[in-house]
């Protein structure tokens, strides 16, 4: 079953927070893991974000790995990029053919599978936590223009919709006999025609129908008000400053030359 | 021809098709009715492979379809899907309707084509481009596409939703002489006038389960499972029953039962 959206609905405090809050917390902690490069630091921060996504978020670490799982390919490939070219330093602890497996490579491997896991969950703990029109109004209030927020919202709203739309095409399909998994590379590739041009043909004609309805509700009037409306409350300062606070004590740590490898 | 035994089925969401059991005779006429979400399309998608039992036993022409490809099982149940533009991708009507045939690696593809346009009265529009179609045109090409498969078991889920009365009617008509053909039906819908009108047996679902499986009279008879499953019945059922002369669902019928009633 494809799942629309990466939302889980809890009562926690991440899930109480002003949007805008998290989104800066979300850019803190992902520039922080660009900070270090040593497995011990980005470990660490990978860990912590789990936890915080637990005891902050009440979302089970079951339902977060489970999350993560479909990026492990990607992350599996960067550990194994940096274990065989990676640099020319360290003492080879293995060597296959002409290529040497180095401690030090090793030690970058590992750095760098927690960073890119560690940023995909701080954009996670933003994603989980936050329902997606509550995520557009706070970047329409962070001053971006209506028109773009309306556009990220439709964009998030009709994924589930055209996921939905491609898996009846494909069932309708699968009915008049089309077998997607048989055939070579290119044969597979022809086989996807009869799914992509009904997609792309009721793709348009959904934009078309909505063009005309968010038309006829006076979409482009100048000085739209809010239904729904953010208040930045005293608990969301505390917030804030936690993560302003932590922020620094990172950069401050990799300014002075903490959780860096010398390569 | 079709044996479905202690067949259950259960998505992510946690909705079940709890332990269905029936069987359908060749040249039967079968309506699966029920409210929206009872599970009579995951039923049916379960019948052609499209969704995989987690257990009991489907049984087509004595073989265990479960075994068999979607493909293999579109060659004996052709399935019509409720929205005809979910499929249409070919630049004619002709080479749409050639599209279930050529997966299926069948022989002699144009006179079968050719025979089939003439039965769903498509001919004429043999070489038009199908998105110039009208609606109820769509939903006849969308019938001829499955049609053309030769499929001794035809499901029509809502086939004539959205039509107009004329396209409608014609639609019936089409399906009606697929009968007297000897084609076995499998009707989806939520039109009791329909469902009288094609169907001499009621497969009724109710949050996942069949409550009731057997001859349409009996089953619009029974006032306590109109109730339970907030059946409507034709007007002329309801009619005939305010007159106490049972469920009647043939005008003339209905006026000669009152005649006599009145002699």
């Amino acid at each position: 079953m494809i799942r629309y959206t990466m939302f889980l609905r809890r009562k926690s405090i991440l899930h109480s927070i002003d949007p805008r809050s998290k989104i800066i917390l979300s850019l803190f902690l992902f520039t922080v893991c660009i900070f270090f490069n040593n497995p011990i630091y980005t470990g660490t921060l990978f860990f912590f974000l789990i936890i915080s996504l637990k005891i902050f978020g009440k979302i089970e670490i079951k339902k977060t790995l489970s999350f993560l799982k479909p990026m492990l390919p990607f992350v599996v490939m960067i550990m194994l990029l940096w274990i065989l070219l990676g640099s020319e330093k360290g003492n080879v602890i293995y060597q296959i053919w002409k290529l040497k497996i180095k401690d030090v490579n090793i030690e970058m491997a590992f750095a760098m599978g927690f960073r890119v896991l560690a940023m995909i969950l701080s954009t996670f703990l933003l994603l989980m936590t936050t329902e997606q029109r509550d995520l557009v109004l706070a970047l329409v209030k962070m001053k971006l223009p209506y028109e773009y927020g309306l556009t990220i919202a439709i964009a998030l709203r009709y994924v589930p919709t055209l996921a939905s739309l491609a898996v009846s095409i494909m069932d309708a399909q699968k009915a008049r006999g089309l077998e997607l998994e048989k055939g070579n590379i290119l044969e597979k590739i022809k086989k996807y025609i009869p799914i992509l041009v009904p997609l792309i043909v009721k793709s348009i004609q959904l934009a078309q129908e909505l063009a005309i309805a968010i038309e006829t509700r006076a979409f482009g009037k100048p000085n739209r008000t809010f239904y729904r409306d953010l208040k930045f409350k005293f608990k969301d300062l505390v917030f804030l400053s936690a993560a302003v606070i932590f922020f620094v004590i990172c950069l401050y740590l990799r300014i002075k030359g903490y959780g860096v490898l010398d390569i | 021809m079709l044996k479905v035994e202690n067949l259950c089925y259960e998505y992510e969401s946690g909705f079940k098709l709890k332990n269905i059991n029936f069987e359908v005779k060749g040249g039967e006429s079968i309506g699966i009715i029920g409210e929206n979400g009872s599970g009579k399309t995951t039923l049916v998608k379960n019948l052609i492979g499209l969704l995989r039992l987690k257990s009991g036993r489907i049984l087509l022409n004595g073989e265990d379809a479960s075994k068999m490809s979607v493909a293999e099982i579109a060659r004996t149940i052709g399935f019509v899907f409720q929205n005809p533009d979910n499929q249409i991708f070919a630049s004619s009507v002709k080479e749409e309707v050639s599209f279930g045939p050529q997966n299926l690696k069948m022989d002699k593809i144009e006179e079968i084509v050719n025979d089939v346009l003439k039965k769903t009265d498509l001919f004429k529009y043999k070489e038009s481009h199908p998105f110039k179609l009208s609606g109820g045109e769509k939903q006849r090409l969308a019938l001829a596409s499955i049609l053309v498969m030769n499929p001794k078991i035809l499901v029509l889920d809502e086939p004539t939703s959205g039509l107009d009365l004329r396209n409608a009617r014609k639609l019936i008509e089409i399906v009606k002489n697929l009968q007297e053909e000897g084609r076995t039906l499998i009707l989806i819908s939520h039109d009791m006038e329909l469902v009288s009108d094609l169907c001499e047996r009621i497969i009724l679902m109710k949050s996942g389960e069949i409550i009731a499986d057997g001859g349409i009279k009996d089953i619009f008879d029974d006032s306590n499972l109109l109730e339970k499953t907030r059946l409507d019945l034709p007007e002329i059922a309801k009619l005939s029953k305010i007159l106490e002369f049972g469920v009647v669902f043939d005008p003339g019928e209905l006026y000669r039962k009152w005649r006599v009633s009145n002699d």
